[in-house]
């Protein structure tokens, strides 16, 4: 440590540091994401004795873990961070490994939630029929998928409008969308879904506005464990079923020769289709 | 997305230009080679370091920055608005808020001199505690009549205003030049804070201070006139408690070529001249500036922190990089 590096090194692991930092953001931010270090439990710095290495990952996860527990009382806040850090026997400060805040709590809470929705998809989908056509998506799986999601909200129901909030900001915005794209996706698929045409995208639209809608919903919901929500999203899952069939039956309409079929009727009725006369 | 590729490729393009003009050995990824061969010690010598664009033998370094901080003192923070155009103030105060720190942490202020970074540090402690008594958000999104019209009618319980542990928070203020302390001393006075707040003097390489026994270690524009720069982030690794932060605030290398030429131009023209006519003198602020050259840019200083063992290091540019912060964790 006392060494200073040469030059050339330096400038040269600076310039390549600086290449992989334009090219993949990721690397401007910290500059080094996978170092193995000391977990907090062993502060001695004798290094006969066994050391356990954490990554930074896992570090960063066990914080936000365990600042998840304040949240009720802090809300999603760089306060609840900072408890969590104390916690894990770290100074306040710490907060500062999480530069977005209540976001990177609250993006961490939600990954940890389609994390376990996905898992818990995953063993379903092995036990039901797999010959399915993909114009039918399950109808139960699809409600139990949604309600199972969305029970995991209730412990932090009275924050969650702030959570809400928070993934309006430009930092979280994007990590929002792609966690939300994700958890459709995942209950799209474990529930039947195998189009390869332009339902993939309209489907998913739709289950987006059906979650989107229950989650406004639950936040203002003050029935005895949620009732109405459950209600609504029965509602809007009917309303997705019929609308995916108003959508065949609309497809069988569209096509050319159905509109020149209509154009000749048209024609004869006005009398002006003298083809026969 | 398309505005991001072409200034990534501009940026790169830059970097490779100035590759080929400067560069003798190029690898393929284009070593960056300045021009400034005596950035950093020649390897194989440690006597010798700089002191502005001279070559000076270290204890003459240490003895030569003493002398220019006891001639600068009384005049620091006048000459500071005058040099930056209060920009230092924002750049301060956006330091200060990129900690964030909670209540009870104990900062310790390096080179802290006059006080700016630890009067910083106790308004915003102070005003944490009035925030924390301030409006909560509601619990229940439920009968909207019901929620406060006015900030002062809050109603639900605001979760522990006070914290249990009691606001324990402290800074000591630590400076090797004992006139700048005496000026940080008079302003707090000043300022009525006189709470919470010990003034030290010691060596930044040396820090009269035990193992781990802070939480936060700020320096603020006072590293690059340290001699040995790794020894003193080494001693800042030393005293942090785990968990703990580092964040420097100094100057550093502007990358965009307009301000470069703009910032080159103020700093060795109106600088000195600004020097002599509010302190009388013209050297020190010749050194001022020379110093802010001769220290080693962003990535390379990041290095030097990693290198002292801290974590999750990150680098952000203030004004286009006229000045940078530079944040790591002891992990």
């Amino acid at each position: 440590m006392a060494h200073i590096p040469r030059m050339e090194t330096v400038t040269a692991l600076a310039s390549i540091r600086k290449l992989l930092a334009s090219y993949y953001p990721c690397f401007s931010r910290s500059l080094s994401t996978s170092r193995p270090f000391l977990s907090e439990s062993d502060h001695s710095h004798d290094k006969h004795e066994e050391e356990e290495m954490v990554t930074e990952e896992e570090l960063k996860s066990s914080i936000l873990d365990s600042a998840l527990n304040f949240v009720p009382s802090h809300g999603w806040s760089v306060k609840a961070i900072a408890k969590g850090a104390q916690q894990h026997g770290y100074p306040g400060v710490t907060h500062g490994l999480f530069p977005r805040g209540g976001g990177d709590l609250m993006h961490h809470f939600v990954r940890q939630c389609n994390n376990d929705i996905s898992k818990h998809l995953e063993g379903l989908s092995k036990d039901t029929d797999k010959s399915r056509n993909s114009s039918e998506l399950s109808p139960s799986i699809l409600r139990d998928a949604f309600q199972m999601r969305l029970r995991m909200l209730v412990p932090y129901m009275d924050h969650w409008p702030q959570a809400m909030a928070l993934t309006a900001l430009p930092t979280n915005i994007q990590e929002h969308f792609t966690n939300l794209y994700k958890l459709i996706d995942d209950i799209c698929y474990h529930s039947g879904d195998r189009s390869v045409d332009f339902s993939w995208y309209t489907r998913r639209l739709a289950l987006l506005g059906v979650y989107k809608s229950c989650e406004l919903h639950i936040v203002q919901d003050g029935s005895h464990d949620y009732q109405e929500t459950w209600d609504f999203l029965d509602r809007r899952l009917d309303d997705f079923t019929t609308a995916g069939k108003v959508k065949e039956d609309i497809d069988r309409f569209t096509n050319p020769e159905f509109f020149s079929a209509v154009y000749t009727v048209g024609r004869n009725i006005l009398g002006v289709n003298d083809q026969r006369r | 997305m398309a505005a991001t590729m072409s200034f990534t490729r501009r940026a790169i393009s830059q970097v490779f230009t100035s590759n080929f003009v400067h560069c003798k050995r190029c690898l393929a990824l284009g070593v960056r080679f300045t021009s400034n061969e005596s950035k950093f010690n020649p390897p194989g010598n440690d006597e010798s370091t700089h002191f502005g664009y001279e070559n000076v033998s270290k204890e003459e370094k240490t003895k030569r920055v003493h002398e220019v901080f006891t001639k600068v003192a009384e005049k620091y923070d006048v000459m500071n608005d005058a040099m930056s155009l209060g920009i230092h103030r924002i750049w301060k105060d956006y330091f200060m808020q990129k900690l964030t720190p909670m209540p009870g942490t104990k900062l310790l202020d390096v080179a802290g001199g006059t006080g700016d970074i630890a009067f910083r540090f106790l308004e915003y402690m102070k005003y944490q505690d009035s925030l924390e008594l301030s409006w909560q958000i509601p619990k229940k999104i439920k009968n909207l009549e019901s929620w406060p019209q006015n900030p002062s009618e809050a109603e639900g319980d605001t979760s522990s205003s006070s914290d249990e542990e009691g606001d324990g928070h402290h800074v000591t203020v630590c400076d090797i030049n004992k006139n700048m302390l005496e000026v940080g001393q008079k302003r707090a006075g000043q300022r009525g804070l006189t709470e919470g707040i010990s003034w030290v003097e010691g060596n930044a390489e040396e820090l009269p201070f035990d193992s781990e026994s802070m939480d936060a270690y700020t320096i603020a524009f006072g590293i690059r006139n340290v001699t040995r720069v790794q020894k003193a982030l080494d001693e800042a690794y030393r005293v942090l408690k785990p968990g703990g932060r580092f964040m420097c605030l100094e100057f550093s290398e502007v990358k965009n070529p307009l301000v470069k030429n703009a910032y080159d131009l103020y700093s060795f023209q109106v600088i000195p001249a600004l020097g002599q006519i509010l302190a009388g003198d013209w050297n020190s602020y010749q050194y001022l500036i020379e110093s802010i050259r001769k220290f080693p840019p962003q990535e390379e200083f990041a290095y030097m922190i990693e290198e002292a063992g801290f974590a999750c290091v990150t680098v952000e540019n203030l004004s286009g990089g006229i000045a940078a912060i530079h944040s790591g964790f002891k992990l």
